[in-house]
């Protein structure tokens, strides 16, 4: 039985009068890799926050390994790694001794700890350069390797892709995934590239103005993002109504640039092809596809990404060619 | 809180801002010393006359010292948001706040003890100690200073705290050594202010407990000299230490109390 590490309910936070966080509950259990999903200033990294102990909640509670009272939320913290925001480190001092500060404050007897961790994730042959000498990535690999320093039981990651190349974001993910599933770690991340949370995430947590708007699995979302057919032809007005006639099929839209979706049938490829065909209608494109995160967080909200990639999650079917 | 404690005395080792500062007060201090014992003539140039000659600028200087130093190890962790590790890595605030206080007390006071001792020892060694002030004496003072030197660092470690940022902690903590000074140089000229009353204030407080104004003469050796005659009873070494204890106390608390109330950034 998965054991419930964070359980998080009616929180709220008030800054002056600004409310940031309204009665927010949801739970996180062992071995969930949970994604925070929300735009700037919805609410994501106040929750770390809160489940760090950086601010104090208005209202409402939180429970981790199963501890409320301060002494236990304080040694469940001891069990857990944050990564909150740019990470924390002393500027002046290298990589190695920002590492060798957090060993001796954690308390870990093992020096080669740091080496492993420096290796980990691409720091190793930093040397001598101070942290202020680091680009954006490198700060946040060494805060990862911060991070990593005492094995977790549960990490809290706040964008922990947040300025790394194409590279190092795959080498990231690679390695969370690993240490969840070989190390049992459990995960909860933000981020603003959801193509990178799609890959990773379990589990989401849709939060918008400091309200959490929805909470599903992975299953569950992809239930929700429903499977459909893309078909682009060399007649595409005359689309809807004969595979309607022919076949019955209702749940049909059409796109703007003209193209048809359809969403009933999606087992019957070659029926839908052939009778195409048979109207006297060539395809161009026709191929299975569904809707990613994106697609579902900006339907939800109803906001631009600030994602630049639109695309949709590549091709499940077979492109249907030209026969010509 | 031991771990907190190595955490910070190894990052404060590696602050090339920790020697800067020792060099400094070493500096500063030697020299206002030099400076006063050189309109005395260079005849009555030992230790004891050090001291007296130095005794002046004691106050303001350990204020000094002791507000760089807790501005370097709480007020730069919280501006930099390193403070933040502790508390994610599940140490209480509350242990978060008194290493660093312990840490501020030692690096502090240490360097203040440094800055004061080794120019002496130094003089001593040329110059001999001499009769003005004697040893045990000078050592008496030394160890009652303790007492208002920990309630500074609770001070400035409290502000700290509370407000977040060292740099307006250092220009407060400035002004507020400075005026103290001012204030009772003033007040002193005209008025007898009781021991209890000065104690109230930090500075003033280790002016009292270094009690360098009586200068009178002794018969030493069939020869009229110069001392440092003891103005403070007993009992008004007690009361003074006494208040230094219970600001000390109060400081700590009121700046733990704002501290575990405080979302920080």
């Amino acid at each position: 039985m998965n054991e419930i590490l964070i359980n998080v309910q009616g929180l709220c936070k008030q800054f002056k009068k600004s409310k940031v966080l309204k009665d927010v509950s949801f739970t996180v259990k062992e071995g969930m890799i949970c994604g925070l999903v929300g735009p700037n200033g919805a609410g994501k990294t106040t929750i770390m926050k809160a489940l760090g102990g950086l601010i104090i909640p208005t209202a409402g509670s939180i429970e981790l390994f199963g501890e409320t009272s301060e002494k236990g939320l304080a040694h469940s913290r001891s069990r857990m790694s944050f990564m909150i925001e740019v990470p924390y480190a002393k500027q002046s001092m290298t990589a190695r001794e920002n590492l060798e500060k957090l060993r001796l404050q954690k308390g870990l007897p093992d020096k080669s700890r740091i080496d492993e961790v420096l290796e980990l994730v691409g720091l190793a042959d930093t040397g001598k350069k101070h942290v202020k000498n680091f680009s954006l990535g490198m700060k946040q690999r060494l805060g990862i390797a911060g991070a990593l320093l005492t094995k977790p039981e549960l990490m809290v990651l706040d964008e922990p892709v947040n300025g790394l190349d194409p590279e190092g974001i795959v080498e990231i993910r690679e390695m969370l995934l690993k240490l969840n599933r070989e190390e049992h770690i459990t995960i909860v991340i933000s981020s603003h590239i959801l193509s990178e949370l799609s890959l990773l995430c379990s589990d989401y947590l849709f939060i918008r103005h400091g309200e959490l708007i929805e909470s599903l699995s992975a299953e569950q979302l992809k239930r929700q993002c429903h499977e459909y057919y893309h078909i682009r032809t060399d007649k595409d007005s005359l689309v809807p109504a004969v595979l309607k006639n022919t076949l019955g099929i209702e749940d049909i839209e059409v796109e703007k640039d003209g193209s048809v979706r359809v969403y009933e049938r999606i087992d019957e490829l070659r029926l839908i092809s052939r009778t195409l065909y048979e109207n006297d209608i060539t395809p161009v494109e026709l191929h299975l596809k569904d809707a990613d995160l994106e697609q579902y967080y900006m339907n939800m909200v109803g906001e631009e990404s600030e994602e630049g990639d639109k695309n949709d999650k590549s091709d499940k079917g077979t492109a249907v060619q030209n026969a010509s | 809180m031991i771990n907190l404690i190595k955490a910070q005395q190894y990052r404060t080792r590696r602050d090339i801002a920790s020697y800067i500062a020792i060099m400094v007060g070493l500096l500063i201090f030697s020299m206002t010393a030099l400076l006063s014992m050189s309109d005395e003539g260079s005849s009555n140039a030992d230790a004891g006359h050090f001291f007296l000659m130095s005794a002046g600028g004691f106050a303001i200087i350990s204020s000094l010292i002791i507000l760089t130093f807790t501005g370097m190890i709480s007020g730069s962790d919280m501006l930099d948001k390193t403070m933040n590790f502790e508390i994610l890595d599940g140490a209480k605030r509350s242990r978060v706040y008194f290493s660093r206080f312990i840490v501020s007390l030692c690096w502090g006071v240490s360097v203040m003890y440094a800055v004061v001792i080794i120019p002496m020892i130094v003089t001593g060694i040329i110059k001999g100690w001499g009769n003005i002030i004697s040893v045990g004496q000078f050592a008496q003072r030394m160890a009652l200073l303790l007492f208002p030197f920990v309630r500074i660092t609770a001070l400035y470690t409290a502000m700290t705290f509370m407000l977040g940022d060292f740099r307006a902690v250092f220009a407060i903590g400035y002004i507020l050594s400075e005026t103290e000074l001012l204030v009772e140089f003033v007040f002193l000229e005209i008025v007898k202010v009781p021991v209890y009353v000065r104690s109230l204030f930090s500075v003033p407080a280790v002016n009292v407990l270094l009690d360098v104004n009586n200068i009178g003469f002794d018969y030493v050796n069939a020869e009229d000299i110069q001392v440092v005659k003891n103005t403070l009873s007993a009992s008004e070494c007690v009361i003074c230490v006494g208040i230094n204890i219970v600001m000390t106390v109060l400081l700590l608390v009121l700046g733990l109390k704002i501290f575990k109330n405080k979302d920080l950034k």
